[in-house]
């Protein structure tokens, strides 16, 4: 029985390449015919030149000159036409290929399933350079086309003249290409280095621009600025060494292209002396030799081109392939329930789970239509909650459901849409006070009734009522408690079935936490809401308070205070 | 999610004036004379190479026409063997040379920006975008490395080959070297046009990239909420449109270069067809051999790339100097020294450490924040700033801090001001790197001490790698809580004479006792003002002082201040009842 051949191991990047190149092969093909044709018109000038030397300045023949000058002309227009097309051709395929690269690894890191988060800088690096280098490859590829069809008939009509001369072309241009070849092996280290250290120095530069805020406050500027410019010597260093080593194949390749003219001048120039080489084919052979060197280059430096975009394509799947932190259950069974607000339970295993995260042990029950505190005197705890109930992970024991349906069965965007989850100190992403209030509601005209429900009064009057006045990125000409009560107006306008809020007074004062609370409760009557939470305010309004470290369940009554967990106290 | 086309885009950093920009340039060249004398002897020296060839072919055509024997052929290609040789050292040597010329003044430059971005007035800073700073300090840096490399190499190496060919064809005969010079006017008109044209263009291309990298930053920084709030569709449109209309502009770059290299054609065809005429004339004539006549045309011919080439770096220094402008630009608008807000005058009293008078203050473009204010700050003493959100306690924090400018009044302070915020931000390092933000030399025993006091000792030895823990981007996640601890811990290392506590316990909820031993530690011995919500914070204060839409209405000892009633009895009786009316 014969065994199977053992199957090769995957070359990282080359997949890749493969998919992008052939989705826009038509692209490409189009530009390697043009400039193919470029190529070509150039090729035939020092022809044309040898012809016209040959046939009318040695013979001194004016009709014949006239003759030769306007194929020349010719020849010029036709060369020019076909270039700037091809080149145009050739940028568009570049930049498209760029631009579907990054759209599928932006697509990746913005699904819903999750699972490839890092730091903004690092994506960004995969996202920009490593995208522009697979895109450059489109190019790399139509030029070594162009160049690759020119040496064969340059080495094609040669070898109809003289076949030594032939022979000289094509032998020189194998050598050539296979040394330079061995030599980028080299060079795809070093590039690859010199990507990482890029990708720290803009990693650090986005790092150092996020928290502007805290190094102005630390007076830590010159402190800062000292480890960034040390990072980016480092990249200096790993590209001046890049770029020495392209030197060094430079100078091979320069060497051996010099080599090769030699070569055709002592065959061309000793079948001429021996006579049985015509003068016009000894200066169009050495005039296409000349020619020929930029082909020659390009075919040359095709290989480190190929190895840079392969790099980049490398790390460009590295994000792709990362698997998805939650599956996305494309067919989910449909959410069962009367039509009324929905109820979410969690079931809890007694077993503590050894292993992170613990979602402890407590289980609770969100009825529907009512709000719910869940309160726990560990943070790390109220996260992971959080993050259950936003479908960050499934729990590793336990369930979640929602109306009796497990969540795991239901397709995460469905399950999204009923149960909206407003993490943490959320980030704004509009820019104004309106757009970021019908984020999530875009359909919504009337905004004013959220305005009240999260206290927004005062922000809107520092505005002058303007809706539409800026608010810088990210909110940045809002305090903090500002942005929070932005963010959970935000949450409200969308007005979901299930609202689940962490911590959204955190950074309020007692009593605007009041008013918040009692605006929360109006905006949420009749829809279940669940808020993750230890502050006083919220919890009094509560229906009911689920306390995760106890498993109590007390239920404020009316005109009593909520008493909160008794580490905190009354001065908390 | 915004559609970034629907409104008009954030303000973006100031760009240079070509001017500003070539002074930059002379003033970083200045001090590697040598380096760069012999980098251009290399270059130069390289570009002689080209030459060779159509000399060789010159005297073989000359001795085919007179009939010469074989032995004809050793010399030419002696010749060109010898310049092959040649070639290959001079490249590599040009490139390394070149390569450490260049590189690591970019890569000064590029940190130099990053110094300067930092000591931009936050104002500045808070209109506009950092996709555009990061777009700077990487994208454009590396695009004046890349350009500047090969550029110049290209623009000496074209530049020598071009007068060194034109010397040659001058030397045969020089109306060769007139016939060739009948393309430059064309070529001259072509090049004016194109820089016209082109610098605009070149422009909006980089500030459409920048644009892209905002957009995606944003997505970027913000996934928990976009898959959360599923917002990751609208956040990937914003991104798909900003990067479509990067590629439009680009598109439009690359067509007017094609309309530019096509001129170039037409001025090509003109050169030779007249170097060609010439040749027949005077070879007619018996003034040239044909030999002399091949030279001159394999010349002319020789001199495409190197044309093409010189007159098409002036395509990349467009970018280069794009790119560059920007960041010029960046350093230009930052004052030079430490900001002028740092230099402030002391109080006259000793014994006050912070002294602010009068002082209005609000953000750029937007109406005051605060109106008048008024407050004392001794030496050792802690107070407390109480007041509902949006009161103006962070603007005078800001204030306070020299973050934020004031509009009128005065700041009085007696030494360095240190401000921690409720922000919460690792920088991408280890937990030693963070804390030696603020004293660089700090020994390790330093920073133990420290941790120490502030009761954070324990845990940072908890984690895997202790002190030399990565943390921050890509490194070991740590809560917002251990995050103001360590901040806290930052501040007592920095030993400032005044602390501004900006909410820095915010983030551990209701449950910052934790860190209120931290805050004893921090302002012990020291006046610190203390912003706070939690109104436990404003009870361990020495006094309090109570702030209303941007104005000071009570100050006093909490005692004082809850037996009297007012807006802090309020707030306190808010804090431990549920509120006046419930139910």
């Amino acid at each position: 029985m014969r065994r199977a051949p053992a199957r090769r191991p995957a070359v990282p990047g080359r997949e890749l390449l493969r998919t992008s190149l052939r989705a826009h092969r038509r692209q490409v093909a189009c530009a390697s015919v043009l400039l193919t044709q470029h190529q070509l018109g150039e090729a035939l000038v020092p022809v044309i030149v040898g012809a016209a030397v040959a046939d009318a300045v040695a013979d001194g023949s004016a009709a014949h000159l006239g003759l030769w000058l306007l194929a020349l002309l010719a020849d010029f227009a036709f060369l020019s036409l076909s270039y700037r097309f091809g080149a145009r051709a050739r940028a568009r395929a570049r930049a498209q290929l760029a631009h579907t690269v990054r759209m599928n690894v932006v697509t990746r890191v913005l699904d819903p399933g999750g699972g490839a988060d890092a730091a903004p800088g690092d994506l960004l690096v995969r996202a920009d350079a490593d995208a522009e280098r697979v895109g450059d490859l489109a190019g790399t590829i139509a030029s070594t086309v162009a160049a690759a069809v020119v040496v064969l008939a340059a080495g094609t009509a040669l070898a109809r003249t003289a076949p030594a001369l032939a022979l000289v072309v094509l032998g020189g241009t194998v050598v050539l290409v296979l040394t330079v070849r061995r030599a980028s092996r080299r060079l795809e280290r070093a590039s690859h280095d010199e990507q990482e250290a890029a990708a720290d120095a803009a990693t650090s530069a986005e790092d150092v621009v996020r928290g502007l805020r805290v190094v102005h406050g630390l007076h830590a500027g010159p402190a800062v600025a000292a480890r960034f410019a040390r990072l980016s010597d480092d990249a200096a260093t790993s590209a001046v060494r890049a770029t020495t080593i392209e030197g060094t194949i430079g100078g091979i390749a320069s060497l051996l292209t010099g080599l090769y003219l030699a070569a055709t001048a002592a065959v061309g120039g000793y079948l001429a002396l021996r006579g049985s080489l015509g003068l016009g084919a000894l200066v169009a052979s050495v005039g296409l030799a000349q020619v020929l060197l930029d082909p020659l280059d390009t075919l040359a430096t095709a290989s480190s081109a190929w190895t840079r975009a392969r790099a980049s394509a490398a790390r460009i799947e590295a994000v792709l392939a990362r698997p998805r932190a939650v599956p996305q259950t494309p067919v989910g069974a449909r959410l069962a329930g009367d039509g009324g607000p929905p109820t979410l339970t969690r079931t809890a295993d007694d077993r503590a789970a050894g292993s992170t995260p613990t979602l402890g042990t407590v289980g609770w029950h969100a009825e529907g239509g009512s709000l719910t505190a869940l309160t726990t005197l560990d943070a790390q705890l109220a996260r992971d909650v959080v993050r259950l109930l936003a479908r960050e992970l499934d729990p590793p024991s336990g369930a979640l459901t929602l109306d009796g349906t497990p969540v795991t069965d239901l397709a995460l965007d469905d399950l999204r849409r009923a149960v909206v989850v407003s993490p943490h100190d959320a980030p704004l992403l509009a820019p104004t006070l309106g757009a970021n209030l019908r984020a999530l509601a875009p359909g919504r005209r009337d905004v004013s009734r959220y305005v009240r429900a999260a206290a927004l009064d005062d922000v809107l009057h520092a505005l002058d009522g303007d809706l539409d006045a800026p608010l810088g990125e990210n909110g940045r000409s809002l305090s903090g408690g500002q942005r929070q009560r932005v963010a959970l107006a935000r949450a409200l306008a969308a007005e979901p079935p299930v609202l689940v809020l962490h911590d959204p007074t955190s950074a309020l004062d007692p009593v605007t936490a009041a008013q918040v609370a009692d605006g929360l409760r109006a905006a949420r009557d009749g829809l279940t809401t669940i808020v993750v939470t230890t502050s006083p305010a919220v919890l009094a309004v509560c229906n009911h308070v689920v306390d995760l470290d106890t498993g109590s369940v007390r239920t404020p009554a009316d005109g009593t205070h909520a008493t909160v967990p008794a580490q905190v106290g009354a001065a908390g | 999610m915004n559609a970034r086309a629907d409104h008009e885009a954030p303000a973006l950093l100031p760009v240079a004036t070509p001017a500003a920009v070539r002074a930059y340039a002379r003033v970083a060249v200045r001090g590697a004379r040598a380096t760069a004398t012999l980098t251009a002897a290399t270059i130069v020296a390289a570009s002689l190479v080209p030459l060779v060839p159509p000399i060789a072919v010159g005297r073989l055509t000359q001795a085919v026409v007179d009939g010469r024997g074989t032995d004809a052929l050793v010399a030419p290609v002696a010749l060109v063997v010898v310049a092959a040789v040649a070639s290959g050292l001079l490249v590599r040597a040009s490139q390394a040379l070149l390569a450490r010329l260049v590189v690591p003044r970019a890569a000064r430059l590029r940190a130099d920006v990053l110094a300067a971005a930092l000591r931009l007035p936050s104002t500045t800073v808070e209109r506009t975008s950092p996709g555009d700073l990061v777009s700077r300090v990487a994208g454009d840096a590396d695009e004046v490395v890349q350009a500047a490399q090969g550029s110049l190499r290209t623009f000496l190496g074209c530049g020598c080959t071009i007068v060194l060919t034109l010397g040659g064809l001058a030397t045969l005969d020089w109306r060769f070297a007139a016939a060739g010079l009948l393309a430059v006017p064309v070529q001259a008109w072509t090049l004016r046009w194109y820089v016209r044209a082109a610098r605009p263009l070149y422009a909006a291309t980089r500030t459409a990239d920048g644009a892209r990298t905002a957009a995606e930053l944003t997505a970027f920084g913000a996934l928990p909420t976009l898959r959360a709030l599923r917002l990751g569709g609208a956040g990937r449109t914003d991104v798909r449109r900003a990067s479509e209309d990067a590629v439009e502009s680009r598109l439009r770059t690359v067509r007017a270069s094609t309309r530019f290299y096509g001129r170039l054609n037409a001025a090509e065809a003109i050169g030779l067809s007249a170097v060609l005429i010439t040749g027949f004339v005077l070879v007619r004539a018996g003034e040239a051999t044909t030999g002399q006549a091949t030279t001159a045309a394999l010349f002319f011919v020789g001199l495409f790339g190197p044309v093409n080439g010189f007159l098409a770096t002036f395509d990349t220094v467009q970018q280069a100097t794009a790119a560059l402008a920007r960041l010029v630009g960046v350093l230009g608008a930052a004052p030079v020294g430490p900001g002028s807000a740092r230099r402030p005058s002391a109080p006259e009293d000793p014994a006050v450490a912070l002294d602010v008078v009068g002082l209005t203050a609000g953000y750029e473009g937007h109406p005051d924040v605060l109106h008048g204010v008024t407050l004392r700050v001794r030496a050792g003493e802690r107070v407390a700033l109480v007041g509902r959100s949006g009161s103006g306690k962070s603007t005078l924090a800001g204030v306070v801090g020299g973050v934020h400018a004031a509009r009128t009044g005065s700041v009085h302070r007696s030494g360095e001001v240190l401000v921690v915020t409720q922000d919460v931000h690792l920088f991408a390092g280890t937990v030693a790197d963070n804390l030696r933000l603020v004293a660089p030399d700090a020994a390790d025993t330093a920073l133990r001490s420290a941790l120490a006091r502030t009761g954070a000792l324990a845990w940072v030895d908890a984690l895997p790698d202790g002190l030399g823990t990565r943390v921050g981007a890509g490194g070991h996640a740590l809560d917002a809580a251990r995050t103001q601890h360590l901040a806290l811990t930052r501040a007592l290392l920095a030993d400032p004479d005044v602390v501004v506590l900006d909410e820095a316990t915010s983030e551990a909820g209701e449950l910052g006792r934790g860190l209120d031993d931290a805050v004893d530690a921090v302002a012990a011995g020291r006046a610190c003002l203390v912003v706070a919500h939690r109104l436990g914070q404003a009870a361990a204060a020495d006094r309090v002082v109570v702030l209303d839409h941007g104005r000071v209405v009570e100050q006093g000892t909490h005692d004082d201040l809850v037996t009297t009633g007012g807006s802090y009895a309020d707030l306190w009786a808010a804090t431990t009842t549920a509120g006046p009316s419930r139910g």
